[in-house]
């Protein structure tokens, strides 16, 4: 009898910590667990000067009041940043023909920025249609304002070895108040859209 | 073959008084070892080694000192015969939990989360491996082996094939070592334990009962004893 009730107590114990351990079955990785994280808890982006792929400066928080679509990527990508930026293109032709023109802005944002100078963004810029006064590419100032950014919207970046990086990517959703509220998959073109019309 | 044997004896290290201090030691020193600093961070720098050999490293240590309170089996306190099973699932929900690509990938970071995975493997999995495992069926020891080689055949299929990074911390191309290296463990334990199973004590054993059915029936004790001590019966709850 006294077996019975201790397995009962340790399966539900047992059942508790795999449940608290992932948010309710729902995040059995890391990358699961940080978007939930952003979605419950919607968290201020750090602030950090960026400098875009004319070389001019600027800063994220110059673009509260609208609602920002962030990605990070590095110019040498051969795949993941490449999908993404596939993503931002067809993003941006749903904003321009709608009434969501100048009020969402679009931001490749390189973590490589030792490689990643205004020349390499400009290049990479030209991949997907070129620059323009909605969708931005740059690269962060100061490492450390780079790490405190990376590290508010969980990227985990590792040099593969050979060069490159391997890195998690997604959409990256800050609201007019400059939270980051959202995190999507980046080839979530129509789900990010339908949360970008709910935010505005 | 003696060594197969000796596996099926599987209480013998408490019994084995004399160096039993010793023993614990090396658990301490085990456990110790896996968690200082630099070591632990050579063992963490690839899924490989963080899984299949920090990871078990933790529990082996919580096994050996588990000794220090397990005793032998015939001596051990009826109570703890009884929650063999109970002492069984902690250890399984606790490897279980580390398993989870998130928390392995919150150990890589988080010093507190180490610790935790460090302590916890050790004293909620090795533990309670070492003093439910003896008290076990053969049948009910024989059932979990085989589950837990299945397990790992599945979990490194998966990391095998995943398309992407389980955990943010490692590379794809770890994830796919690790996945290869389940699998051949787990091709290893399976051709093992089907050789323990066909050729060892316990497959030998049951042949040696065949034909000698009326030397084992309930009116005969002494047959019966010797029958639960050919298969390794554990101590009736």
């Amino acid at each position: 009898m006294r077996s019975a009730f201790a397995i009962v107590a340790v399966l539900l114990l047992g059942a508790a910590a795999l449940w608290a351990g992932t948010d309710g079955f729902r995040a059995f990785t890391a990358e699961e667990a940080r978007r939930i994280a952003v979605a419950e808890h919607p968290r201020p982006l750090p602030p950090v000067m960026l400098e875009d792929q004319q070389g001019r400066a600027f800063n994220l928080r110059d673009y509260r009041g609208k609602v920002v679509l962030l990605e990070f990527v590095y110019t040498r990508c051969p795949d993941l940043c490449a999908a993404l930026g596939t993503s931002f293109e067809r993003i941006r032709e749903h904003i321009s023909d709608s009434k969501l023109q100048n009020r969402v802005a679009l931001f490749s944002v390189s973590f490589d920025p030792g490689h990643d100078g205004p020349d390499e963004l400009a290049a990479y810029a030209d991949r997907f249609g070129g620059p323009d006064a909605g969708w931005r590419f740059a690269r962060p100032r100061d490492e450390r304002e780079l790490q405190a950014l990376l590290e508010v919207c969980g990227v985990v970046v590792k040099p593969d070895g050979i060069g490159g990086y391997q890195h998690n990517a997604a959409i990256h959703m800050i609201d007019s108040n400059g939270n980051l509220v959202r995190i999507l998959d980046y080839d979530a073109v129509d789900e990010t859209l339908a949360q970008v019309r709910r935010l505005i | 073959m003696r060594w197969m044997k000796r596996w099926h004896k599987s209480d013998a290290l408490s019994e084995a008084e004399p160096g039993r201090a010793l023993v614990i030691a090396a658990g301490g020193v085990l456990f110790a070892v896996a968690a200082m600093p630099p070591v632990a961070a050579w063992l963490e720098a690839t899924l490989v080694r963080h899984a299949l050999l920090q990871v078990p490293m933790f529990v082996l240590s919580g096994v050996i000192i588990g000794g220090l309170i397990a005793g032998p089996v015939s001596a051990g306190p009826r109570s703890v015969g009884t929650m063999a099973v109970p002492l069984l699932l902690i250890a399984i929900f606790t490897l279980s939990f580390w398993m989870l690509p998130r928390w392995l990938d919150a150990a890589r970071t988080d010093a507190l989360t180490d610790l935790a995975k460090a302590v916890s493997l050790s004293l909620l999995g090795g533990v309670p491996l070492r003093l439910g495992w003896p008290r076990l069926y053969p049948v009910t020891k024989a059932f979990i082996c085989a589950n837990v080689v299945s397990m790992l055949a599945v979990l490194g299929w998966l990391y095998l094939l995943f398309p992407t990074r389980l955990c943010v911390n490692y590379l794809l191309s770890e994830q796919r070592i690790l996945g290869q290296a389940m699998l051949m463990i787990a091709g290893m334990l399976g051709i093992f334990g089907a050789g323990v199973a066909l050729y060892g004590a316990g497959g030998r054993r049951l042949v040696a009962i065949r034909g000698q059915e009326d030397a084992v029936r309930p009116e005969n004790p002494e047959g019966v004893a010797t029958l639960n001590a050919w298969v390794g019966r554990a101590r009736p709850f």
